[in-house]
């Protein structure tokens, strides 16, 4: 019987049509399915004793910052440098679904493990605080995508994954500002950002970098999805539109992907560890 | 009391950054679920179709969803829904047809669960047929006496009206159950299996804010969805 993986998503809102919806980047579910998990996302917080029972581990996704109030900080109004707004942007009702699960698991015994935001809650659940933006604060940056080198602590699980050093990528404003009770930072960055943090006796961990974008076809993706201005190789796509349509027959346009044939990446040592925390217990 | 697991289909969408593919669902539809006493899962990744059926007592389609504040991405988006998503909606939708368990379609899924049987759309049927059924605007239906959603609200109700395509040829083994004023299909249900579609949003006609505000309240519809989930 595999795992059952639940995954938190974003939380947000459109404005155009007044929607509240829930978002979530393929990337994260194709990352533990590839390590053997089946994977479901949450979807209502009202639920979370029901999603505690039927999971087997919680994978706290990335997304907005947490807001500051639940860490016993004040949010940052104005830059101080500048005098401007702040652009930050957070959402209350996620924070609640996040630390709720998060409790719940551990109060269950079973395991956690956070991403980007996801270890930042993790640490605010264990009573940690946050940097609410570094750059502001640290001076330091680490903008989207960028990779940079950690160095991991010894014997740690960082270390027996990853190595002594490795290269991460970086996707985030906020960081690790001191580390929640229980807790030990296992991964950091040259500038001293905290990187990794391991529980010292329970099956929690998370890492800021984001794992699942490693070994995906994000980056193509990405290429596809913002350099592409003119239309793709796809004759009258109009056309196209309208025969899938009127028909929303299989593998509707010609040299489109589907997700039947898709080969998961393998062997990232990060989700299998995740996995196993649930199949074999290990630590 | 057991609570049924229920599966909801996704939408495509980018993420908030616009840098890669994601899935969404507007929140009404997992609310009215919750309300209903359900719980609503989002399955992920296409090759454990087989793990969702086996674990959930009903599934959920929803209507079209996108989320695009960039218009040039908005044909990436198109692309990516009749293809992936499409795709997925088909495989899910047979495998979870097979094992008799209740399906609801609303609106787009209504007109998924059509074609799956069968069926098929007309396009744009507001250029030709003459009549507005998009933007949400109300209308009256009539029901067939002795359906589910007859005994549900009654012969004549108000709804809402979220789209642009209709359904033209019905599908194997499905009966259109409710008309609107016009003669647009509103309601299908199948003979034989608990599968169920509404061309309308039943997801919006509840709470505080229902649309449109002089139509039933869409609670006992989810209810006697969930309903038929515990009973399979």
């Amino acid at each position: 019987m595999k795992p059952l993986i639940l995954l938190t998503g974003e939380d947000e809102f459109d404005p155009k049509s007044h929607n509240p919806f829930h978002l979530i980047k393929r990337s994260y579910g194709n990352a533990v399915a590839a390590a053997g998990g089946v994977v479901i996302m949450a979807l209502d917080p009202r639920l979370v004793q029901e999603y505690t029972e039927m999971a087997d581990a919680l994978l706290l996704t990335g997304g907005v910052d947490v807001h500051p109030g639940r860490y016993n900080d004040i949010f940052m109004d104005f830059d101080p440098n500048s005098g401007l707004p702040t652009p930050y942007v957070n959402s209350v009702t996620r924070d609640s679904m996040d630390i709720l699960l998060c409790q719940a698991f551990l109060k269950a015994g079973k395991p956690i493990m956070g991403i980007g935001r996801g270890v930042q809650v993790i640490n605010v659940v264990f009573g940690g605080t946050l940097h609410q933006d570094i750059p502001i604060v640290l001076q330091v940056e680490h903008p989207k995508g960028v990779s940079h080198p950690i160095t991991t602590t010894e014997g740690s699980l960082m270390q027996r994954l990853l190595g002594a050093t490795s290269t991460v990528n970086s996707y985030h404003h906020q960081a690790i500002r001191t580390v929640g009770k229980g807790l030990v930072a296992t991964a950091t960055a040259p500038d001293g950002i905290i990187e990794a943090l391991e529980h010292e006796t329970l099956p929690v961990f998370g890492v800021q970098w984001h794992p699942e974008t490693f070994g995906t076809d994000d980056e193509a993706l990405r290429e596809r999805n913002l350099t592409v201005v003119e239309p793709v190789v796809i004759p009258d796509p109009a056309e196209v539109e309208r025969q899938a349509l009127a028909t929303m027959v299989k593998k509707a346009i010609p040299g489109c992907e589907t997700d039947a044939n898709v080969v998961l990446p393998v062997g990232n040592p990060i989700f299998e560890h995740f996995l196993n925390l649930v199949t074999k217990g290990a630590q | 009391m057991k609570k049924p697991i229920i599966l909801i289909m996704w939408g495509s969408c980018l993420d908030n950054a616009f840098t890669s593919h994601g899935m969404m669902l507007t929140k009404a539809y997992s609310a009215a679920i919750t309300a209903a006493g359900g719980i609503p899962i989002l399955p992920l990744v296409q090759s454990q179709i087989d793990d969702y059926v086996a674990m959930a007592d009903g599934l959920l389609l929803p209507g079209a969803m996108g989320y695009i504040p960039r218009p040039e991405l908005a044909r990436t988006l198109a692309l990516e829904r009749y293809s992936r998503q499409a795709d997925f909606e088909s495989v899910l939708y047979q495998a979870f047809r097979k094992t008799g368990k209740p399906i609801l379609g609303i609106c787009a899924g209504c007109q998924k669960i059509n074609c799956e049987e069968g069926g098929n759309l007309q396009l744009d049927f507001r250029k030709t047929f003459g009549r507005e059924h998009h933007q949400g605007v109300t209308h009256t239906v009539e029901t067939l006496p002795g359906s589910w959603i007859a005994n549900l609200w009654g012969s004549h109700f108000a709804i809402n009206s979220y789209h642009g395509f209709k359904i033209a040829k019905l599908g194997d083994d499905l009966r259109i159950t409710a008309y609107s004023e016009e003669g647009i299909p509103e309601v299908i249900e199948h003979d034989t299996l608990p599968i169920y579609g509404t061309q309308f949003h039943p997801e919006r006609m509840r709470g505080d804010f229902p649309n449109p505000p002089e139509g039933p309240n869409s609670d006992p519809l989810f209810r006697s969805f969930i309903e038929m989930c515990l009973k399979k």
